[in-house]
């Protein structure tokens, strides 16, 4: 059953090379071009963030696209003026704890949902999807009651302890990458006598890896992201978040004009998220193609 | 099926089970009874029968909201699915700069609504870079979000910009693709298409079923950016203009949410449920037709 | 990570909480005698028996200080920046100190209707709220979400004479008082002189009659039929052209809230919008949006008004600062002047339209009512404090005393704020009025108005659409009261 796991073939299609020097030369420039022109369509508010968040207020008022004097100095007033490094702790710690917990509760449920075979499994599956299909807002005051009761408010346990009894997306993401795994492989492990635990922990984890990933990614950046939990839960102003101590900067800032430490801010607040995604991919898709190959 | 077995299912399921019950069950409970109540919160909730799905098919809002959320689900969807697919693609395999190109497709997704809707004003309004671009060609540039014919095409434009987060369900799809299909198909001599069509697809389309159905909910359920499109022609109030041609569903609902009539908000949201509903189980019996399983093959 | 769509931009009275403005530099009052005067006013109330702080007993004639034991509120404020939760700081610090009983934990929010909402609804509210919700009244009456506060007032022998009129009007929904006001917003129409200058025209315009000649005379059209300035609009991406047609005395709404009076009013409609209609049939519609849609940032340099391309704006006082904090002084003359009321003729006294406020108030279900009333009643009234927080967040003080503070120090710097402070002043200030359907109804008719204005509706269509609304909404209106 390892050897089917690990067995490896060389990554290479061969027919690359046999194209000769100078059209594969060509097709790399046309390719690059082309992509590059769509990436910078694509990364363009990010261009513009960068250059405002770098302009002098004078300059910032105006519609200018580029920095007249570059002010690094931007930065250092946007790190003097909020408490980045208290609320980057506070989100990181939040990140954490609901990724965690997503990965760790949903895997278990959709490997049940895709290799384990049960009667009923395809109406408690869509009873699962059925919990997506209400919106937010008329659930959420019910689930503040919840938290009132078990006296959770102003504390961050809204923000995770519910990741840790999966939600129906994620659940539902795994599932649909579980189920392209081949049934072979852990059919042979369960003759080889391994627990379903088992299957799942040494058979699937490792061969859906950049499904597991996928799903942490959107969880961590889900909680970076989100405005509306932390101004809802959290009060102590020593305990709030990146996401709701951005919005009431920008709020201090919309009065003075200084939209080049909005920008400036916004760049701080945007980077690290840029930063999990790289290395994220870089992992999952660069290291499974180094690993090997399932089936 | 034997008892240990029923356990083990159970204990797998168990982390969804206690948190359906400790923290969904509760909450959808509360919105269905509202849905046939009048409620505001603080108040007890006061039984009006059908009342609310009523006042609702007497609004003759609804079908224009039905009408517009339709076209983007219809239209707009898989349009943004296939580009993501397209970009996914281009992008899977481990070649040199294609970490960076994959970061800078990502990026508009970071970006909160507010902040890309700005750009695209920016972009799009009268003697901007487009409008500019355009009239290099001679082509007068239309007015994008203050123009009925418009407004849901940029709309559409907008929502396919922000492509990264299905982009990276494709690519995390593609990834897990064994190299060995691939060469198999090879063998027979297959081309580029034919790869795609006998390899990539199906095995992509347990994903491909995912993101059509959590589009769908997307497309039922966000307001934000047709929210923020709407402004060009009208501040603060929730008009969908241009001559509400961005009028959605869940902006529709966001009227009553912002008078606190949660009875009203909760019928439509139960009105959306079944609609959702209806559509999965569609897209479940239709799915063995068209959705690639390794496992159910037995 | 359900779903993705959180009721953040949730429209409306929001927006315009949010667009604050910096008042001016300059002096920082301190501490006055008025405050004190007044808080010692309260008659009597006997320490409180074991643990809980004391309640109060209603005897009239009395005037001992109320006692309590030390105690702890929460306050929920709207105000939630630093700039602005310092200089609120100042009005909290004061009441802590005329209250060494009184500790208040301040904690800011975002998005208050919604997290008020949640805690109101789980039994577990803040003590004390500081929020803007104008126009929310009659939802906040039939939710019962907040205490009405007219017992404790009659009790301690306060007087609304300590409150401008439009103050008093901003917490009042049908006779009763949901709290006591902090600040009102106050409108008027922004003139730019040079532009007038540059047309003929010597003087701002005083008469509805004077305003549509002025646009005339303004509006600059190119030889290609493409617009380079327009002259008055009512609304040109604000959301003013709902609020304008009150000008005529157009409701939506009985004081009770409980009818919907669109027909009782329908030729003050109709003629609140043909009225509107002919600023825009001055152009075509066609160029008129593509000029629309070519205007620059709002925050910017490029302002409408700043550049001249709009010389006459209806807005909100916060934007007197704009020529400054962006125009680097540009229009280099400019002023307020009232709109005309519904006799066409411009008149502080006689019409000032308040769109919204801010105001302190009590969340039904609090542990002590009375202790959260007392640092209700302190903060409404540290009049000194309130100007300096005024000051620095743009709007103009409802206390009385804070407006004489803050029209002293202000006006100096910014002569124009000097209409805001007399419109808010006017004993006839007028507040829109409100029913538990006034966000779903505003939006409707909000459409409406854009399809008239385009010319898609005849005068009769428009008469028709007015009186289907009042049928619908009377109808949702019956549904949601019980009626």
């Amino acid at each position: 059953m390892n050897a089917a796991i690990t067995e490896t073939r060389p990554p290479v299609a061969t027919h690359r090379y046999r194209q000769p020097l100078g059209r594969r030369a060509l097709l790399l420039v046309g390719r690059h071009s082309v992509l590059i022109a769509l990436a910078l369509m694509f990364a363009l508010p990010l261009v513009f963030m960068v250059l405002q968040s770098l302009m002098p207020i004078t300059q910032a008022k105006t519609t200018a696209l580029w920095p007249s004097s570059i002010e690094w100095g931007n930065y250092r007033e946007v790190f003097d003026r909020i408490p980045l490094a208290t609320y980057f702790v506070n989100t990181l710690k939040v990140c954490f704890f609901s990724t965690i917990g997503t990965v760790v509760s949903c895997v278990p449920v959709a490997y049940a949902f895709s290799h384990l075979r049960w009667r009923g499994r395809t109406a408690v599956f869509v009873l699962v999807l059925s919990t997506m299909m209400l919106p937010y807002q008329v659930l959420f005051v019910s689930q503040y009651e919840i938290f009132t009761s078990l006296g959770w408010i102003n504390s961050i346990l809204p923000l995770t302890v519910p990741a840790f009894f999966a939600d129906a997306f994620s659940i539902f993401l795994l599932r649909q990458f579980f189920l392209t795994l081949p049934a072979e492989v852990m059919d042979a492990a369960r003759i080889d006598g391994a627990s379903e635990f088992g299957v799942l922990a040494r058979v699937v984890v490792p061969m859906a890896r950049p499904g597991i990933m996928a799903v942490a990614i959107f969880q961590f950046l889900f909680s970076w992201s989100d405005f509306f939990g932390p101004n809802i839960y959290l009060a102590d102003e020593k305990s709030l978040t990146l996401a709701v101590g951005l919005v009431r900067f920008n709020t201090a800032l919309a009065k003075t004009g200084e939209s080049n430490l909005t920008m400036a801010a916004s760049v701080v607040f945007v980077l690290p998220i840029l930063v999990v995604f790289f290395f994220a991919q870089k992992v999952f898709i660069e290291g499974v193609t180094l690993t090997g190959t399932k089936g | 099926m034997a008892r240990r077995k029923r356990w083990t299912v159970l204990a797998f399921l168990s982390p969804w089970l206690i948190g359906v019950v400790v923290f969904v069950l509760y909450p959808i409970i509360n919105s269905l009874y509202w849905s046939f109540t009048v409620k505001r919160y603080g108040q007890p909730a006061r039984w009006v029968g059908l009342g609310n799905y009523r006042l609702l098919l007497d609004n003759p809002d609804l079908s224009l909201a039905l009408k517009n959320t339709a076209y983007l689900a219809l239209i707009g969807l898989p349009i943004r699915l296939f580009v993501s697919i397209l970009a996914a693609a281009l992008l899977a395999r481990p070649r040199r700069g294609n970490g960076v190109y994959r970061l800078l497709f990502y990026v508009p997704s970071v970006l909160p609504a507010v902040a890309s809707g700005a750009l695209f004003f920016f972009l799009l309004k009268q003697g901007g870079p487009v409008a500019s671009l355009l009239d290099l060609f001679g082509v007068e540039a239309p007015l994008w979000f203050r123009d009925p014919v418009w407004a849901k095409p940029a709309l559409i434009m907008v929502g396919t910009w922000a492509l990264g987060d299905t982009m990276l369900i494709f690519l995390a799809g593609l990834v897990d693709i064994p190299k060995s299909l691939y060469e198999a198909v090879e063998l027979d001599g297959a081309g580029r298409w034919a790869r795609f069509r006998y390899v990539t697809l199906p095995m992509i389309s347990p994903v491909i079923f995912f993101t059509v159905l959590t589009g769908v909910i997307g497309v039922l359920q966000s307001f934000d950016q047709a929210f923020v499109l709407s402004q060009a022609a009208r501040k603060g109030r929730l008009t969908g203009a241009p001559d509400g041609s961005l009028l959605t569903y869940a902006m529709l609902q966001l009227r009553y949410f912002q008078d606190g009539r949660i009875g009203v908000a909760s019928a439509m949201a139960w009105v959306m449920f079944l609609i959702t509903l209806v559509i999965t189980v569609a897209l479940m019996t239709s799915r063995r037709r068209w959705v690639y399983t390794a496992t159910e093959s037995a | 990570m359900h779903v993705r769509t959180h009721d953040r931009h949730l429209p409306g009275v929001l927006a315009l909480s949010i667009a604050l403005v910096a008042g001016c530099s300059g002096n920082d009052s301190s501490g006055s005698a008025d405050t004190g005067s007044v808080s010692t006013a309260a008659p009597v109330s006997e320490p409180a028996g074991t643990g809980a702080p004391g309640s109060t007993t209603a005897t009239t004639g009395t005037t001992t200080k109320v006692e309590f034991e030390p105690t702890t509120l929460t306050m929920w404020a709207g105000v939630t920046d630093s700039e602005g939760v310092d200089a609120f700081r100042g009005i909290v610090d004061r009441c802590e100190t005329d209250n060494p009983w009184l500790t208040i934990d301040y904690v800011g929010k975002d998005d208050m209707s919604t997290a008020l909402s949640a805690a109101i609804e789980a039994g577990n509210p803040p003590d004390l709220v500081q929020a803007d919700f104008s126009g929310e009244l009659s939802g906040i009456d039939a939710g019962g979400l907040i205490e009405p506060i007219d017992d404790l007032f009659a009790r301690d022998g306060l007087d609304w004479g300590a409150f401008v009129p439009g103050g008093k009007r901003l917490v009042d929904f049908n006779g009763r008082h949901f709290g006591l006001p902090l600040s009102l917003d106050s409108v008027g129409l922004f003139y730019n002189q040079d532009a007038l200058t540059e047309a003929g025209i010597d003087a701002p315009p005083a008469t509805f009659a004077e305003l549509l000649a002025a646009s005339e005379k303004l509006l600059v059209v190119n030889a290609d039929g493409s617009i380079e300035r327009v002259g008055f609009v009512p609304d040109v991406d604000g959301s003013y052209s709902l609020f304008l047609t009150q000008l005529f005395g157009a409701t939506l709404f009985s004081d009770d809230g409980a009818k919907i009076t669109i027909t009782d009013t329908l030729d003050q409609w109709v003629a609140a919008l043909q009225w509107q209609k002919q600023f825009y049939d001055l152009m075509d519609t066609d160029q008129f949006n593509r000029w629309a849609d070519g205007l620059g940032s709002y925050d910017s340099a490029d302002n409408f008004f700043i550049t001249g391309q709009i010389p006459l704006y209806f807005e909100g006082s916060y934007f007197v600062t704009w020529p400054d904090r962006f125009g680097e002084g540009k229009p280099e003359n400019w002023g307020v002047v009232p709109m005309p009321g519904p006799d066409g003729v411009a008149d502080a006294d006689q019409v000032s339209l308040i769109p919204s406020g801010n105001w302190f108030m009590i969340p039904t279900g609090v542990d002590n009512v009375d202790a959260s009333w007392e640092a209700v009643k302190c903060m409404a009234l540290a009049s000194d404090e309130i100007a300096a927080f005024e000051k620095v967040y743009g709007n103009i003080p409802a206390n009385m005393a804070a407006l004489d503070t803050y029209e002293a120090a202000v006006v100096p710097e910014i002569p124009a704020i000097q209409t805001f402070i007399d419109l808010a002043r006017s004993p006839a200030a007028k507040l829109p009025g409100s029913a538990v359907v006034v966000g779903a109804l505003s939006d409707e008719i909000t459409s409406l108005i854009l399809d008239y204005r385009r010319g898609d509706l005849s005068d009769d269509d428009l008469r028709g659409a007015l009186e289907d609304l009042q049928a619908r909404y009377q109808d949702e209106l019956d549904l949601e009261l019980g009626n």
